[in-house]
């Protein structure tokens, strides 16, 4: 049984959302890609998060007008997404699949990107100029495709997602493969995109990268929506589930005797050769009011505490039962 | 979508298309294919000098590459004109562009047809160039080389439109298209029976029979018209093939089945999903 999603159809924000997703199926088949999905995404940067087969892709297929709702309206800007191909030029999209024109220049990919949109051939060297800037393959530009790097690849196709200037910008797993440089250096890229204004909605299956760009997450599991909304919104509607609290102390053992008995926590593990205590409890705002006097009361210095509840990774761990 | 931008779109994407083409390993197979008549004419050539020009011309200019090199030339650039992008999944950077998907068919099936157009003249100009090496001028080579380019652009038009659609038609199209050379074309078309107005191959042959003489002299006196044998044209009672259609009866139907095909293409790829699997699916 999944948890109730925190907005299920009118979304977190009251503002005119970007990305309008109402009672939204997709079947391949017998394969089911979404399922009754209705979503409202609002401006600004939106993770995508769900593991492999969640219909991640299937969704930002759908959104990018590739595929055809079986049941239900897919909105990007207030317009219908299938066979709308003047929503093209204010969309963006990053595929996840590793393909480019492998025989093409960076420079020339992009350029012929920038005419296929309708600019003029000096317009669309400027365009693809801007966009390598913008990703950092200025140096590389003139090179085969064929010979770059993973990282390098990743940067190419966000280039040509951005290089007719979108406003939102659909990003299907832009992290994969890459080097911790790179990921940094693409996450970077990402959030001067959202500061310029640009609406990004990015799919990931690795949660603490989405959770360093955003805090707005969409959980998707097999085709469904878990859950959408601010991570710390999700966590705190998940009162049924214990909050994990991890406590570092001197004596741990005799830390964990106290907090055992205490009507708060429902239960203690010790960890990391006795380091470190992680606490269960279904009570958190009585645990953090009453720890500073227990430890009083017990004589135990605790030298650091932290919730392992408020990343994603927690969350997750939640909403999709393994 | 303003108009200009429109056609400036389509440019490009013809453009594009038609370098697409000049890359890959398709090139190996489509050179190999070009330089066949030119090698089967050296050959003759070499190892049978006394064979007359207009013999051979016949041979390998109105039945070789007609039947052979026309419709696999079409079938190679036609039949993956999407399909192609599909499997290499690059369609995605074409269907996220400002281009609606019939057009998108359609501007990348005509950049087929100039690429398949453009090789198929090369073919027939080289085959006439070694058949009537020495002498071209001194001959009727050159227009009768103008008139068969013409008739091959014709026949390659309506190959690329119907091997495009179908492309669209089946995930196998070039098995498919295999099987309808040898079948309709190889073997319908060849048939002395009414079957034979399905081919594109009884059209053009009608077309060039009326446009060219074929008349040869026999070795003990008299004439005969190969064309009329080969292509079981019955010249006996009806010289000028007048039961049969007319010349521009013949293109009309060529160019209209091309244009049909290519319609009823677009049409498929306007509510079609080209789907590119990712690692997503389950």
């Amino acid at each position: 049984m999944y948890p109730q999603s925190v907005d299920s159809d009118t979304g977190p924000a009251e503002i005119e959302p970007i990305i309008a997703f109402r009672d939204v199926s997709k079947w391949f088949g017998n394969v089911i890609g979404l399922n009754k999905l209705s979503v409202c995404i609002a401006p600004g940067i939106t993770g995508l998060l769900g593991p492999n087969g969640a219909g991640k892709s299937t969704l930002l297929q759908l959104a990018t007008g590739q595929l055809l709702p079986s049941k239900g309206t897919v909105e990007v800007l207030g317009q219908r997404t299938w066979n709308n191909p003047w929503l093209n030029r204010r969309i963006g999209l990053c595929p996840e699949q590793d393909a480019l024109y492998e025989w093409m220049t960076g420079v020339d990919f992009l350029a012929t990107c920038a005419r296929l949109g309708g600019m003029s051939r000096t317009q669309a060297r400027q365009a693809s100029e801007r966009a390598l800037e913008t990703v950092g393959m200025t140096r590389h530009g003139n090179r085969i495709v064929a010979g770059y790097s993973k990282g390098m690849r990743q940067r190419t196709k966000l280039a040509q997602s951005l290089v007719h200037d979108p406003q939102v910008l659909f990003l299907d797993e832009p992290l994969t493969g890459t080097d911790p440089v790179a990921r940094h250096d693409l996450m970077d890229i990402i959030q001067r995109l959202a500061g310029a204004g640009k609406s990004i909605l990015i799919s990931s299956h690795v949660l603490h990268e989405v959770e360093a760009i955003t805090s707005n997450i969409i959980l998707l599991n097999h085709g469904r929506l878990l859950a959408h909304g601010h991570i710390r919104q999700i966590r705190d509607l998940m009162d049924q589930h214990p909050h994990r609290i991890v406590l570092v102390c001197k004596d741990c053992r005799a830390l964990g005797a106290s907090l055992i008995q205490w009507p708060p926590v429902e239960s203690i593990h010790l960890q990391g050769c006795d380091q470190f205590l992680v606490v269960e409890t279904r009570q958190p705002d009585a645990f953090y009011a009453g720890l500073p006097q227990l430890a009083l009361q017990t004589n135990q210095q605790i030298t650091e505490m932290y919730s392992q509840d408020d990343n994603l990774e927690a969350v997750f761990r939640y909403l999709v039962p393994t | 979508m303003p108009r200009l931008t429109r056609l400036q779109s389509a440019w490009a994407l013809y453009s594009f298309s038609l370098r697409q083409h000049r890359h890959g390993k398709r090139w190996i197979t489509m050179a190999v294919l070009v330089l066949l008549p030119l090698l089967l004419a050296t050959l003759s050539r070499a190892t049978d000098p006394g064979v007359a020009d207009r013999v051979l011309e016949f041979d390998l200019a109105f039945m070789f590459i007609p039947q052979g090199l026309l419709p696999l030339l079409a079938l190679v650039y036609a039949s993956g004109i999407l399909q192609d992008e599909q499997e290499q999944q690059t369609i995605t950077y074409l269907l996220l562009r400002p281009i609606s998907k019939p057009l998108l068919y359609v501007v990348k099936l005509l950049a087929a047809i100039t690429a398949a157009v453009l090789l198929a003249w090369v073919s027939t100009a080289l085959t006439y160039a070694v058949i009537y090496a020495g002498h071209i001028h001194q001959t009727d080579a050159v227009p009768r080389c103008l008139q068969a380019c013409l008739i091959d652009g014709l026949a390659v038009v309506t190959y690329c439109c119907l091997f495009g659609l179908l492309g669209l038609l089946t995930r196998r199209a070039l098995i498919a298209g295999i099987v309808y050379i040898a079948l309709v074309e190889g073997l319908l078309a060849n048939l002395p029976f009414a079957i034979r107005l399905i081919t594109v191959l009884y059209y053009t042959r009608l077309i060039a029979y009326r446009a060219l003489p074929f008349v040869v002299s026999r070795p003990f006196g008299g004439s005969r018209n190969i064309a009329a044998d080969a292509w079981h044209f019955h010249v006996s009672g009806d010289p000028t093939l007048a039961h049969d259609p007319h010349t521009w009866l013949c293109v009309a139907l060529l160019l209209g089945g091309g244009s049909l095909c290519a319609a009823a293409g677009s049409l498929l790829c306007r509510n079609r999903e080209f789907h590119v699997k990712t690692a997503d699916k389950t």
